[in-house]
């Protein structure tokens, strides 16, 4: 009986280091009678060393991602998005308010996108609302993470009385429509970009503390949370170390779902009229001025509404592709 | 039962409770008055404006002034519109919302369901890559975005429908596309995944082995017990259909409660915010109650009170 059906399972960190004796190298199958176990012969000797470098889990989840084309599609879309919303707006030979006397132009070879009805270069406002939006997006993902992950984690480990109190808060303000409240928060705080951050989260890190809750839950039943215990680590160290970085996974997902609802509730209230204030323009406000002349200029459009679609859709594809990436055994 | 009822509506109570003092003292703290405008007023029309909309009296006591008019069903009136109430408002944009927001839930259950099943049970890839393709683009596509991308498509381009006002029914497709895109991206997958774990039970083998037709198998034993997620979607489904209703409104010019509420937005009619808020969330909140109580009717599986 050979160990070559062991060195397969390369995931298990058992038998990640290959043994410095093959002959000693322990029979885990049960069932073998006594006759089956024998030296190994000179060309056996190698069969259980892993020729497979041992990977993290993040070394894998990557490995797994770059095999997912529509996610690679969409990360690199992504990021073209991301230096076009950095560079873009610096080497653009017109501001994202400079007026000029054409007025509602075509696409043309000076304005690739057209210009507006104060005859501001479209292509420029596309891409300076592309730092709006995308900051606005990436700034409350992350002011959610960490409300969320505190909140999600002290309810999750503490459990019992404590849990239920503070997941009862969470169920109330899950209740009522998130669009209501942020409107309203909106309209207190005024027209700018920190507001509209504060709203997003107000709003929406309830859907982070439920995911990092009942990931602690799980997690803290589990034998290596009782071993850190015994080992004397304190509540601190288990919590942060064992349990939150064990749920890592789905928390990642969580972001990266988080950052195309962020732009789009920023979206939405700019289009609504609560957002950015002009003369700066999130795509939302681009497409709420183009919507008013759509009848004439019907291609004006088309612009901020495919800078949202294509973000949305790739950043998307994005986070399904984290989604089976981040947990194998889910697919 | 009647205990888990109970309870339910008195979590739904406190937070309708909680929903209206927030709105109420968000929308008092907000600087400025109402009547602020570029010429002020002269002290007594200020005066009068101030008693007539109770705004004199000490903070505590508007707000309890609020709460029981609000809970006896009057929302009061409107800052801007002088005359008109918040009741009036709804009550001439209630129907309307209704009719655009019900056929974007009928129109979504019924292609929702429909996708939903045949690319469970068939086995044809091309079906399957088509509902695939819808459910992406519904689940990370933003209404008003499809709106915009329909009306430009079908409406200028095109010309094919009309996309100013409610006129003929024709009117009502595309806001009810628009409405229903995400949705039906949800109630097809939900419907997928669902009947195509159920399919595998063994009450299905049974059922098959007792020499029931595959129509019967399907309709009577799966289906059944697929539906059950759907239900419980629609709950959220009538709250996402109503905050959707506020661009879409906007956007093909409806008259219903969801332009009504982006109007008084921009006109800073801050009661009529309040009231439009408060009627709109507690609306939500019944529909979820009755989505739960529902849900818990027809799955023996529910346990209730737990």
């Amino acid at each position: 009986m050979t160990l070559e059906n062991q060195t397969l399972q390369h995931g298990q960190p058992a038998w990640d280091s290959p043994s410095p004796d093959p002959a000693k190298a322990p029979a885990a199958q049960e069932g073998p009678t006594l006759d089956e176990f024998r030296r190994l012969t000179a060309a056996e000797q190698d069969s259980d060393f892993i020729a497979m470098e041992s990977k993290t889990y993040l070394q894998d989840a990557w490995s797994r991602l770059k095999r997912n084309r529509l996610a690679m599609f969409g990360l690199i879309v992504v990021s073209l998005i991301i230096l076009t919303a950095i560079i873009g707006p610096m080497v653009s030979p017109y501001a994202y308010d400079e007026f000029s006397s054409s007025k509602n132009a075509m696409p043309s070879a000076q304005h690739i996108f057209g210009t507006d009805k104060f005859g501001r270069d479209i292509f420029t406002r596309i891409m300076y609302g592309a730092r709006i939006s995308l900051s606005v997006g990436i700034a409350a993902a992350m002011i959610n993470l960490v409300i969320g992950i505190v909140y999600g984690g002290i309810a999750g480990y503490l459990g019992g009385r404590v849990d239920l109190y503070m997941m009862r808060v969470v169920d109330i303000l899950y209740s009522i429509p998130t669009m209501l409240y942020v409107i309203l928060i909106m309209l207190m705080f005024g027209a700018n970009i920190i507001s509209i951050m504060i709203g997003i989260c107000v709003s929406s890190w309830v859907g982070m503390a439920r995911i990092v809750r009942s990931q602690v839950m799980s997690l803290k039943q589990q034998e290596f949370a009782m071993a850190a215990q015994v080992m004397g680590a304190s509540t601190m160290r288990i919590l942060v170390r064992h349990l939150i970085l064990n749920s890592m996974g789905p928390i990642i997902v969580t972001v990266t779902l988080m950052i195309p609802q962020a732009i789009f509730t920023e979206a939405f209230l700019s289009f609504v009229g609560v957002g950015i204030s002009a003369p700066q323009a999130s795509w939302g406000t681009l497409a709420q001025n183009a919507k008013q002349v759509i009848d004439t200029y019907p291609v004006q459009v088309i612009w901020p509404v495919a800078a949202i679609c294509v973000t949305m859709l790739s950043l998307n594809f994005v986070g399904d592709g984290l989604t089976e990436a981040l947990d194998p055994k889910k697919k | 039962m009647a205990k888990y009822l109970v309870k339910r509506v008195a979590i739904g109570f406190l937070t309708v409770v909680i929903l209206m003092t927030l709105t109420f003292f968000l929308m008092r703290i907000m600087p400025g008055s109402p009547f602020a405008s570029e010429n002020p007023l002269p002290p007594q029309v200020q005066a009068a404006f101030e008693a007539r909309y109770n705004l004199h009296k000490p903070l505590f006591h508007q707000y309890l002034d609020y709460m029981g008019n609000a809970f006896r069903g009057d929302l009061g009136e409107s800052f801007k519109k002088t005359g008109v109430t918040i009741n009036s408002m709804i009550a001439s944009g209630a129907p309307v919302t209704i009719r655009v927001g019900g056929s974007a839930f009928l129109f979504a259950m019924a292609t929702g369901i429909f996708l939903g099943i045949t690319s469970a049970l068939s086995k044809s890839r091309l079906l399957g890559g088509f509902v695939q393709v819808v459910s992406t683009l519904g689940v990370s596509l933003p209404s008003f975005i499809v709106a915009l991308l329909l009306m430009i498509v079908f409406g200028v381009w095109l010309g094919w429908l009309p996309f100013v006002g409610l006129a003929t029914p024709k009117h009502y497709i595309l806001p009810a596309i628009a409405l229903a895109l995400y949705p039906i991206a949800y109630i097809s997958k939900l419907v997928r995944s669902n009947l195509s774990e159920v399919m595998r039970q063994d009450y299905i083998r049974m059922a098959k082995a007792k020499g029931l037709s595959k129509s019967k198998v399907i309709l009577r034993h799966a289906l059944k017990n697929a539906m059950l997620p759907v239900v419980t979607y629609t709950g959220p489904l009538i709250a996402f259909l109503m905050t959707g209703s506020f661009v879409i409104e906007s956007i093909f010019s409806i008259p219903g409660i969801g332009m009504e509420f982006v109007k008084s937005i921009t006109n800073r009619d801050y009661a009529a915010i309040m009231g439009l808020t408060i009627y709109m969330g507690s609306l939500i909140v019944v529909c979820n109650i009755i989505c739960d109580f529902v849900c818990a009717l027809i799955d023996p599986r529910v346990k209730l009170g737990s």
